[in-house]
């Protein structure tokens, strides 16, 4: 559409609605009292707490026990991957190539030399947090989130393939399914929809971490992440909250699932998470499978001014949801950012404002998030 | 001073209308000049070309909307001046990131007032079908010509959000108007 023509026509449009736009104070979408008072102190503080022991404020054994994981503790953490080199290069052996033709192939068996008790290298804390400065407020240090530049480098440690079965998964879901699915259930409050974020990766835990902090997860393929919560896409908020965020994808850097790699520090995703739950020291993607949506480097994220996402689909476990009511562009190209041994299939693109705005009309007809609780 | 007796000062000849009208309404012309044209200078002359526009337009005219009139006085003024800039092909750095203006006002394809009106009026009529939230964004964007920048900071959005809100609002205005039988 010609956009001069848009703001001379614009030139005549009613006098109230000029006046409106001078006057107009948005509605803000609040949130339930318990997300204010539950997230701010266990998830703020409980996440700076524990990136500030991550960053060398404490001495931390690569493989030392995790710290209290009582509600509002995070476990302290060594990243999976080396510090900064000279250079500042944040992404050691990853390559950015996002290429058209993927050809699907056979899944590898899982057996892998990633001993979930292998050493990752001791972090250099000083040197790592020469860029950081540490504020102390009340019983918490506090340190500042990174910024781009001060995240660690990043070494593609892919090692083998999560073993599947195919005939576990069924057809694509419909719409209908994954709300029923995403509606809150008395019975796993562990699952309770928070809201559906724009998330960016600090770093993948160790696997070894993983497990101290969910052992009952053992035997399910699951990467836990540190991330960087950037923007609640429901309302609209911009954020900078760290949280630890499950993944059901993989096994750490080691054992990846086909099509669906590790995450590399710095990319973005968004993603539906839960609210956080006593007991857990993490928070999860609910219906990963079909509403995890990548903003993938060296993609074109965006159209006419509008964000595009891509959606990773390996063929079986994560399938597109199948009957989105907007526009959706079936694609297939591949992206080897995080590791080129296994590079993210991208089956589907859409626009962000399309699928925020459906699951914003279909939570708050359904009372689904802590945006939209009834 | 409201707005009923500024008009009546300007009925009375009173030249005390224009102080009135600078002291309630000076602020607000030269936010919407100065992000139109980009030079303080050139902004600050519109706005004084404002206040002589309604004082040799009221009387007759007694506008139902005074502020609204002395805005779009001050709009149309400051796309003209933008208009005369891309002519002489001065273009000041603040219109290089206004893509839309940048090229196009030289250009001589106009609506005549008619079909400038009527494209309006569907506009309007649009416009009030939309969410608050979608409505506002728009009227930012295409009327006081804001960045997406600037809308994002005054309504506490992000600037994807009001991207994602320009975007599906244009496209739903195109298939509209195209229901209307407008061209646009």
């Amino acid at each position: 559409m010609n956009e001069y023509k848009l703001i001379y026509g614009a030139g005549f449009i009613d006098d109230d609605l000029v006046c409106e736009a001078i006057d107009y104070k948005p509605k803000k979408i609040s949130l339930a009292p318990w997300a204010c008072a539950a997230a701010a102190a266990v998830v703020v503080a409980g996440a700076f707490a524990v990136w500030s022991r991550g960053l060398g404020k404490v001495p931390v054994e690569s493989n030392s026990p995790g710290t209290s994981t009582a509600s509002g503790e995070y476990p302290a953490f060594t990243t999976t991957s080396e510090f900064p080199s000279d250079s500042g290069d944040m992404h050691g052996t990853a390559h950015g190539n996002i290429t058209g033709d993927y050809h699907p192939s056979s899944f590898s068996g899982g057996t892998s030399n990633c001993d979930p008790g292998y050493s990752t290298s001791e972090p250099s804390g000083s040197e790592h947090s020469a860029s950081s400065s540490s504020i102390s407020t009340s019983d918490f240090p506090v340190t500042p989130l990174p910024g781009l530049t001060d995240y660690p480098a990043y070494t593609d440690q892919f090692e083998g393939f999560a073993e599947e079965d195919p005939a576990a998964y069924g057809p694509p879901p419909t719409c209908e399914e994954i709300m029923n699915m995403l509606a809150p259930d008395p019975d796993y409050p562990e699952y309770d929809v928070d809201s559906f974020y724009m998330i960016e990766v600090i770093s993948a835990l160790p696997n070894e971490k993983y497990m101290e902090m969910a052992g009952w997860r053992d035997g399910y393929y699951d990467t836990v992440y540190h991330v960087r919560l950037v923007e609640d896409l429901i309302s609209g908020e911009e954020l900078d909250r760290a949280v630890c965020v499950r993944i059901p994808a993989g096994l750490g850097a080691c054992i990846q699932t086909q099509g669906d790699p590790t995450y590399a520090p710095g990319e973005r995703f968004a993603a539906v998470l839960t609210k956080p739950c006593e007991g857990y020291d993490f928070v999860m993607t609910v219906c990963d499978y079909a509403l995890r949506y990548d903003l993938p480097q060296g993609a074109f994220t965006e159209k006419d001014g509008e964000t595009m996402l891509y959606f990773r689909g390996r063929g079986l476990a994560r399938q597109p949801i199948s009957d989105l009511p907007f526009d959706v562009e079936e694609i297939n190209i591949t992206s080897g950012f995080s590791t080129p041994q296994n590079p993210a299939i991208y089956v589907q693109k859409v626009a962000l404002g399309d699928l925020v705005e459906f699951l914003r009309d279909e939570w708050q007809r359904r009372g689904i998030s802590s945006h939209f609780e009834n | 001073m409201d707005d009923a007796n500024i008009i009546e000062l300007f009925f009375q000849r009173s030249e005390q209308a224009i102080s009135e009208t600078a002291a309630k309404y000076g602020r607000l012309c030269e936010s919407i000049a100065y992000r139109i044209i980009g030079i303080r200078e050139d902004a600050e002359e519109c706005v004084n070309d404002t206040y002589l526009n309604v004082w040799n337009s009221v009387p007759p005219k007694r506008p139902d909307n005074f502020r609204a009139f002395i805005c779009r006085i001050t709009r149309n003024l400051s796309l003209t001046r933008v208009k005369y800039y891309a002519a002489k092909k001065r273009t000041p750095e603040s219109l290089v990131s206004f893509s839309e203006l940048e090229g196009t006002l030289a250009d001589q394809t106009q609506f005549s007032d008619d079909g400038g009106e009527a494209l309006g009026r569907a506009m309007s009529d649009f416009l009030r079908t939309q969410s608050a939230d979608a409505r506002n964004v728009f009227v930012r964007r295409y009327w006081f010509l804001d960045s997406v920048e600037d809308i994002s900071k005054r309504y506490a959005f992000s600037q994807s959000k009001v991207k994602s809100l320009l975007f599906r609002t244009r496209e739903r205005l195109k298939k509209y108007l195209e229901k209307e039988g407008i061209e646009i």
